[in-house]
């Protein structure tokens, strides 16, 4: 990572809402449990995506920064790596990996064009510069 | 891989997939073909999307995903029509009917004649990237495949 403290700041706020089922998490997984089948699984996961993104995700990045392209890439490599095993079929794996890419572009453009135009420096905070981890 | 990308990437999965334990099952077969169409005019979906990518350089995809996606105007209606290619070549236009299905999000309504209005009718998460799910079923009502299509909202509204 260029920066390996922007992504161990933006992992806290990103995750800890999904673990603690806060805010709306709890009622999106409840209906989630109710439905079966690869309709609901699928109506499901852009659900709990889109709550995600707009919810968790987006307001870390505004925080913290955007992220380098470098590491924003490297991150979502990672990502597209775990979608590939989930799926059952290539085409379906490769699908899933398509709409993640959109979703990386959309959010990372929102991130950049907010920052901007609060004056904050687009890829990351001062603060968090640097490729060493602090402990 | 870095333990922090690890970590995150692991994050976002569990939670894009959470449910994929029983997306191995069953899903949709490959082999259909579905094009979305608004007021006559098609849209790209994830069926398409997913082959312009494949065999593309990171900077030929990027150069892909950064094509702007369709706009909606918030409060304007759109007419859908579907057409739905079978595994042997037979294409066939649904404009009713319950052979064609969608699920939509983010501030997305349709009505019973089909038609895709930006307005919400529930809860909509990220409304500014409206999505609609096309689920193709079979005579008997079993889902048999689906294409999702991403939407952008006009700007100041």
């Amino acid at each position: 990572m260029e920066n390996c403290n922007w992504l161990k700041a933006v992992l806290p706020d990103f995750v800890a809402p999904y673990m603690e089922k806060a805010g709306r998490w709890s009622a999106i997984e409840a209906e989630c449990r109710r439905a079966t089948g690869w309709v609901a699984d699928r109506d499901c996961a852009q659900a709990m995506a889109r709550y995600h993104i707009a919810n968790d995700l987006g307001p870390a990045l505004i925080r913290f920064g955007c992220g380098s392209s470098a590491d924003w890439n490297k991150v979502f490599d990672a990502i597209a790596s775990c979608t590939r095993q989930t799926f059952s079929t290539a085409f379906e794996s490769a699908v899933s990996q398509a709409v993640v890419l959109v979703y990386r572009n959309l959010i990372r453009s929102r991130c950049l064009a907010v920052r901007e135009a609060a004056g904050a420096n687009r890829e990351i905070n001062d603060d968090l510069r640097g490729s060493a981890c602090t402990p | 891989m870095h333990s922090l990308t690890k970590l995150f990437a692991i994050a976002t999965t569990t939670v894009l997939v959470s449910v994929g334990a029983t997306a191995q099952q069953s899903g949709p077969d490959d082999r259909y073909r579905i094009q979305l169409l608004l007021d006559g005019v098609p849209v790209q979906g994830s069926q398409e999307l997913t082959q312009r990518l494949s065999g593309k350089s990171r900077a030929e995809q990027d150069a892909i995903l950064n094509e702007p996606l369709v706009e909606l105007t918030y409060g304007a209606s759109a007419q859908l029509s579907v057409k739905v290619t079978d595994p042997n070549g037979v294409t066939r236009t649904f404009t009713k009917g319950n052979r064609v299905r969608f699920n939509h999000f983010g501030c997305l309504t349709i009505s019973k004649d089909w038609f895709m209005t930006v307005m919400p009718s529930r809860a909509c998460d990220a409304p500014e990237w409206p999505t609609l799910f096309v689920y193709f079923h079979d005579a008997s009502g079993r889902p048999i495949a689906y294409s999702e299509f991403q939407f952008q909202l006009r700007k100041n509204q």
